[in-house]
């Protein structure tokens, strides 16, 4: 190389840096510098020299959703990073899956005596509620499963059950479903103390394969006055389709 | 809203903490490790003025939302590969934000009018130079000092490449000044600044 071509070099790696490079003349660059790490030092070099100018952004506080996304993105995961463990970590985590969803057996026997007077009067067996499709455990801010967020199928219909005490206290736990992207929907009150079902809005119902994420919130008695969450978020996950 | 008063957990406050770049170096590297709290400090202490930077390069908040969201998820998996002596930690922060902005942009560009957007006329002098000395780090002070000895032209337009992701074209455009002479001001600029930060 010349010393004409390492100047122009250096130059566009200035203007790569600034960000002023486009098209065609970018492409070129970013084949180039996949290869040369001399040159992505040059890039860094300058991007030490102009980064600071990055002070002087205006501070633009980001809606809540954003972190709530990060976190849920970066969690550890409980299941379904499942295909890259050792055998016996993902059997440990499927038992533990199993024990989640164990609520549903553990609902139908209860459910045994009532329908079996039901059953006195009707000749229908009772319905059990469809298996869930998706799953999704909520942390708390320790990273300590506290709610178990189940879907069916087509997503049309949720349920949400404490997995942990979660202590008594005077705010409502409010739910809300986060599309990728989108502000919170309110899934209405939790029970501190047992299941509830809530019916999914149609439209996240078709996008319930693509990572809604669920937080609680802590809110007035009677829930969030706004329609989005106003108190801190308490607990939150992603829902991940169960491996069948 | 309340979520920034949450004492424990991970809401952004409005502004940057400028309590000190060592702050920032120090969460850095705890996220590194895994501790997730200094993760979401990190979040808190920069994260209004990177969604800032991201909104000012892409002029549509849902872009710029997504945009800080990946970098973040960025930051937590690469933090190990921060290094004090490659710059300050935040303008190491603001360029993987605004890497991920500079390539949205360019991939979204056809589909975006480049008429200027409510919101960008406290911005829009190009002769004023956003950088606020008060809150600035000693690095941001010398690079200020050094654009104050650029001629107009230059400092202009680096200070427009850099805050709002425009090319060389559309710099040409809005200086109204042929291609061959935007690209001189900015590489005379850059070269300039690189002597004046080496002295």
């Amino acid at each position: 190389m010349t010393d004409a071509e390492r100047e122009e070099l250096e130059q566009q790696a200035g203007e790569y840096a600034l960000g002023t490079l486009a098209g065609d003349e970018r492409r070129r660059f970013e084949a180039r510098l996949a290869a040369d790490p001399a040159l992505r030092a040059q890039v860094e070099d300058w991007q030490r020299r102009i980064g600071p100018l990055a002070e002087g952004a205006p501070a633009v506080e980001p809606p809540p959703s954003v972190w709530w996304r990060i976190e849920a993105a970066t969690a550890p995961p409980v299941y379904g990073a499942g295909d890259a463990l050792p055998l016996r970590q993902r059997i440990a985590r499927s038992l533990y899956l199993w024990w989640c969803l164990s609520f549903w057996r553990w609902s139908a026997l209860v459910g045994v005596g009532a329908a079996a007077a039901l059953a006195l009067y009707i000749a229908a067996a009772p319905v059990a509620p469809p298996a869930p499709a998706y799953a999704a455990v909520l942390n708390d801010a320790q990273a300590k499963p506290a709610w178990l967020v189940t879907a069916d199928r087509a997503g049309r219909r949720i349920a949400a059950q404490p997995l942990a005490a979660t202590g008594a206290d005077a705010r409502a736990l409010e739910l809300w479903a986060i599309p990728d992207g989108g502000k919170p929907r309110s899934l209405g009150l939790l029970d501190r103390a047992s299941v509830v079902a809530r019916d999914l809005p149609a439209d996240l119902a078709g996008r319930i394969g693509s990572g809604v994420a669920f937080a609680v919130s802590a809110e007035p008695p009677g829930g969030s006055p706004t329609g989005q969450p106003t108190g801190p978020v308490l607990y939150q996950g992603v829902l991940l389709a169960i491996a069948r | 809203m309340r979520f920034a008063r949450r004492p424990d957990g991970p809401y952004p406050a409005p502004a940057m903490d400028t309590s000190g770049p060592d702050r920032l170096t120090d969460l850095i590297a705890a996220a590194a490790s895994g501790d997730r709290r200094a993760f979401a400090d990190l979040y808190r202490a920069t994260g209004a003025k990177l969604f800032g930077l991201a909104l000012r390069i892409l002029r549509r908040r849902d872009w710029a939302e997504e945009v800080l969201q990946e970098a973040f998820v960025n930051i937590w998996r690469h933090a190990g590969a921060y290094r004090p002596e490659r710059g300050a930690p935040f303008a190491w922060l603001a360029t993987i934000v605004r890497n991920r902005a500079l390539d949205r942009l360019r991939r979204e560009r056809p589909v975006v009018p480049l008429d200027d957007a409510p919101g960008r006329e406290s911005w829009a002098d190009p002769g004023k130079n956003p950088l606020d000395l008060a809150l600035a780090s000693a690095e941001a002070r010398r690079l200020k000092a050094c654009l104050d000895e650029l001629d107009g032209p230059q400092r202009e337009s680096i200070v427009l490449a850099y805050y709002e992701g425009r090319t060389h074209e559309e710099l040409a455009a809005r200086f109204a000044a042929p291609l061959g002479t935007v690209k001189s001001w900015i590489r005379r600029g850059l070269i300039r600044i690189k002597g004046c930060l080496e002295r």
